[in-house]
C-alpha cells in the first residue's frame, strides 16, 4: 500500500493549498519543495541582514478569501495590510496621479488631467466591479468551456463584454474609456504586467481584467502587503497543511515521476528516495512536469508537442534593493508621503510601454523599462532595520533570452538602466541604494522552475485561459497520465497568488480518491 | 447546496401575512428578478425570471409548485428551471399584532455549469433573501 494518498511536487502557494485541502479532508499528503524554504514564487528572504525582501511576488490581493478562511491562514500568521493610495504614478513632466481607495478622491485626482475622464471613472470602476461579479464564481471551480459560459447569456451586453475582454488591446480598450494619455497610462501597467505583450497587443484588456480580481478586507479590486512579507502567506499555508496532517519537506527536489502500468505511482527524489502515493499532483508548470519529470513514453508524443507550444515567455525581472532612505520624487517632494505607501508605477504613457516592448521583442532588455515598485517598509517596519527601507521593482520588459548574451553577465548593466530610469523621477535614488539584487528570467526558471521566467506558468492571454489552460481538453486538472494532476498556476484560473488552482485541483483529486476507495 | 435564510418582522397580523404569502402571484412578485407570473392551477405557476450576473443578464422560466401549506404557520414551494432547482420555505409566528417571517431559500444547480452557478448563488443568496424580505414588508406595511 502506498505510504501517501498524494505526493505534491512543489511547495509554492498552490501546492500548499492543494495539500491543505487534501489533508483537511483526511488524505495522507506529502509536499516536496526543492528549495530550503517553502513558497515558490511567494517567498520573503533576507539577502542583507534585517531586510526582508519579497524575492519574487510582492503584493497580495488576489488570494481568494475562502482559502484564507478554510485554511485558517490568519491563525497561522497571515495578516494583510491594505494600502492607500493604491497607486502613485509620477510623470516626467512633473505631474502625478494618485489612485485612492476612496473613489471621490480618485475622481478629484483624475479631474486634474481631464474632467471628462473624471466623469467616466465611476463607470469604469463599476464596469470592473460587475465583471468581477461575473468572473468570481468561475475562479473557484474547474473551468467550463468558454462557449458554454457565454452560451448562458445572449444579447448585446454579452457581445460587448466578449469583444472588450477577450479581443481588445488594453490601448484600444482604454481609448474607449478615457481621453487623457496620463490617465490611460495609469491603468495600463496592470494590462501588461508579467505578460510578454505590449499594451497595443490584442488580448491585453483581459490581462487588465485578471489584475482586477483582487479582494482584500472585503474590498474588491485592491492590493495590499502581507505583514512581514509575502513569505508569511506561504509559511501560513505550510503551517495550515501541517496542522491538518500533511508532511511538508524542503530541500527535496523531484528527479522523476514514477509510472507503473500506465499510472503515476509516486516520485523519485533528487536524492534517489522513492515516495509512493496513490496520486501525484504537480504544482510546477506543465513544461517542467511533462518535459522533465514524466518519462517521455508515458504520454503521447502529440500531447508533448502541445505542451512544448504553451507560451511561457518571460517578460520581466525583479530588482530588489535595500535603502538608506526613501526616494524623493521630483513631482511630490514630501518624503515620506502618502505616495510612498502603495504601488508606484513609472509609466509615462502607453506608447512608452509599447516601445519598451518593441525592444524586448527582438531580444533586448528595454532601455527605458516600465517599473512597478513598492516600499513596503513604509507601512510595515518589520521588513527593514530601523530607519531603513526596502524597495521592490518589477521591471519590464526582460525577455527570456537576451541576444547580447547570458542574463547573469547583463545584470550590472540592467541595474544601471533601472537606476537611470528611477533617477528621472527620484534623483536621490543612487544615494540611498545600499544593496541590490536582480532576479532575471533565467533566475526565475533556475530557482523556482518557472519555464522561461514566466511568472504565471504560462501567459494569461485569452487563448491560454479557462478551458484552454494548460491545454484544450486537459483543463480539469486531470492529466493524460492516470494518477497525475496539475495543481499550479499553469491551470485555471492562472497565475498570481490566488490559490484557486490549488483549491480546484484538490477538489478534483478528492473526487477521484473517493471514487477509488 | 447554497442556502440563504432571512428572518424579519412584518407589521401586520399573521392572518394577513399568511393570506399574502400563500398567494402564488403575490409571493412571486416579491422574489427578486421575477418579471411576470402565470398561475397554472391552484398549486402550480410559471415565473419568468431575469437574473443579472455582473454586466450580463439571463432569463429563466421557473415552474413552481406548492409542496406544503400549513395555514398561518408554514408554506413550502419548489421551483424548477433548466439546470436549477429552488426550494423555498416560509415560516410564520405571530408577535402581538406583528408577524415574524423566516424565509429560507436553497438552490441546487445541475449541468456543466453547476459549480459556477452554485458559487454565484452563494454570493447572491444573502442579498436575494434580504430583497425578498424588503419587498414583502413594503407590500404589507404600506
Amino acid at each position: 500500500m502506498a505510504a501517501f494518498d498524494a505526493v505534491i511536487i512543489g511547495g509554492g502557494h498552490n501546492g500548499l493549498v492543494t495539500a491543505g485541502y487534501l489533508a483537511k479532508a483526511g488524505a495522507r499528503v506529502i509536499v516536496l519543495e526543492k528549495r530550503g524554504i517553502v513558497g515558490g514564487a511567494c517567498v520573503t528572504e533576507e539577502p542583507w541582514p534585517g531586510f526582508r525582501i519579497n524575492t519574487f511576488a510582492y503584493v497580495c490581493g488576489l488570494l481568494r478569501p475562502q482559502i484564507v478562511e478554510d485554511l485558517q491562514l490568519r491563525t497561522f500568521g497571515y495578516e494583510p495590510i491594505l494600502y492607500d493610495p493604491q497607486y502613485f504614478i509620477p510623470f516626467p513632466d512633473g505631474r502625478s496621479l494618485l489612485l485612492w481607495l476612496d473613489e471621490d478622491k480618485t475622481i478629484d485626482e483624475i479631474a486634474k488631467f481631464s474632467k471628462v475622464d473624471a466623469k467616466a471613472y465611476p463607470r469604469y470602476a463599476a464596469f470592473w466591479n460587475e465583471v468581477l461579479e461575473l468572473v468570481e464564481p468561475t475562479l473557484m471551480a474547474p473551468p467550463v468551456p468558454i462557449a458554454d459560459l457565454f452560451g448562458m447569456f445572449a444579447g448585446a451586453d454579452a457581445e460587448r463584454l466578449l469583444r472588450e475582454l477577450f479581443l481588445m488591446s488594453a490601448k484600444d480598450f482604454l481609448d474607449e474609456w478615457f481621453e487623457s494619455d496620463h490617465v490611460k497610462a495609469a491603468f495600463a501597467t496592470q494590462a501588461v504586467i508579467g505578460t510578454f505583450l505590449g499594451p497595443h497587443s490584442p488580448g491585453t484588456a483581459y490581462v487588465l481584467g485578471h489584475h482586477s480580481i483582487g479582494i482584500l478586507e472585503g474590498r474588491r479590486e485592491v492590493w495590499g502587503y502581507a505583514r512581514g512579507g509575502m513569505g508569511r502567506i506561504t509559511e501560513a499555508m505550510a503551517k495550515a497543511a501541517e496542522h491538518f496532517g500533511a508532511v511538508v519537506r524542503t530541500d527535496v527536489g523531484v528527479r522523476r515521476i514514477l509510472v507503473e502500468d500506465g499510472r503515476a505511482v509516486g516520485v523519485e527524489t533528487d536524492g534517489g528516495e522513492r515516495i509512493d502515493a496513490k496520486v501525484v499532483a504537480s504544482s510546477i508548470d506543465a513544461k517542467q512536469t511533462f518535459l522533465r519529470l514524466v518519462p517521455p513514453d508515458a504520454v503521447e508524443a502529440e500531447f508533448l508537442d502541445r505542451v512544448r507550444r504553451i507560451r511561457t515567455r518571460g517578460a520581466a525581472l525583479k530588482f530588489n534593493a535595500a535603502l538608506d532612505g526613501l526616494p524623493q520624487f521630483t513631482c511630490r517632494p514630501e518624503t515620506p508621503g502618502p505616495h510612498h505607501r502603495g504601488t508606484v508605477d513609472m509609466i509615462p504613457s502607453i506608447d512608452y510601454a509599447e516601445r519598451a516592448y518593441d525592444e524586448a521583442k527582438y531580444g533586448a532588455f528595454s532601455r527605458h523599462p516600465l517599473i512597478e515598485s513598492q516600499y513596503q517598509s513604509v507601512l510595515d517596519p518589520s521588513v527593514a532595520p530601523h530607519g531603513k527601507h526596502t524597495m521592490s521593482c518589477f521591471v519590464q520588459y526582460a525577455p527570456t533570452e537576451l541576444k547580447s548574451g547570458p542574463w547573469d553577465d547583463f545584470k550590472p548593466r540592467a541595474a544601471e538602466i533601472i537606476l537611470d530610469t528611477i533617477e528621472e523621477y527620484a534623483p536621490n535614488i543612487r544615494k540611498i541604494v545600499t544593496d541590490w539584487q536582480i532576479l532575471s528570467p533565467t533566475d526565475f526558471e533556475r530557482m523556482i522552475g518557472m519555464t522561461g521566467g514566466n511568472i504565471f506558468q504560462g501567459d494569461i492571454t485569452p487563448d491560454q485561459i479557462f478551458s484552454f489552460r494548460p491545454l484544450p481538453g486537459w483543463a480539469n486538472y486531470r492529466m493524460p497520465l492516470r494518477g497525475l494532476y496539475l495543481c499550479g498556476s499553469a491551470t485555471h484560473p492562472g497565475g498570481g497568488v490566488l490559490g484557486a488552482p490549488g483549491y480546484n485541483a484538490a477538489h478534483v483529486i478528492l473526487e477521484d480518491l473517493r471514487a477509488h476507495t | 447546496m447554497p442556502e440563504g435564510t432571512v428572518a424579519f418582522e412584518v407589521n401586520a397580523p399573521v392572518d394577513r401575512v399568511w393570506s399574502f404569502l400563500s398567494d402564488m402571484r403575490k409571493v412571486g412578485s416579491c422574489v427578486p428578478g421575477v418579471q411576470s407570473i402565470e398561475v397554472l392551477d391552484d398549486r402550480r405557476a410559471r415565473w419568468n425570471l431575469k437574473v443579472k450576473i455582473g454586466p450580463l443578464s439571463q432569463e429563466f422560466v421557473v415552474m413552481t409548485e406548492t409542496l406544503e401549506q400549513v395555514p398561518l404557520r408554514r408554506g413550502q414551494f419548489r421551483g424548477e428551471a433548466d439546470n436549477m432547482e429552488i426550494l423555498g420555505t416560509i415560516e410564520l409566528s405571530p408577535i402581538e399584532n406583528a408577524t415574524k417571517v423566516t424565509y429560507t431559500m436553497s438552490v441546487h444547480s445541475k449541468g456543466p455549469l453547476a459549480r459556477i452557478m452554485d458559487n454565484f448563488m452563494k454570493s447572491k443568496l444573502k442579498s436575494q433573501t434580504e430583497e425578498f424580505a424588503a419587498n414583502v414588508k413594503k407590500a404589507l406595511e404600506t
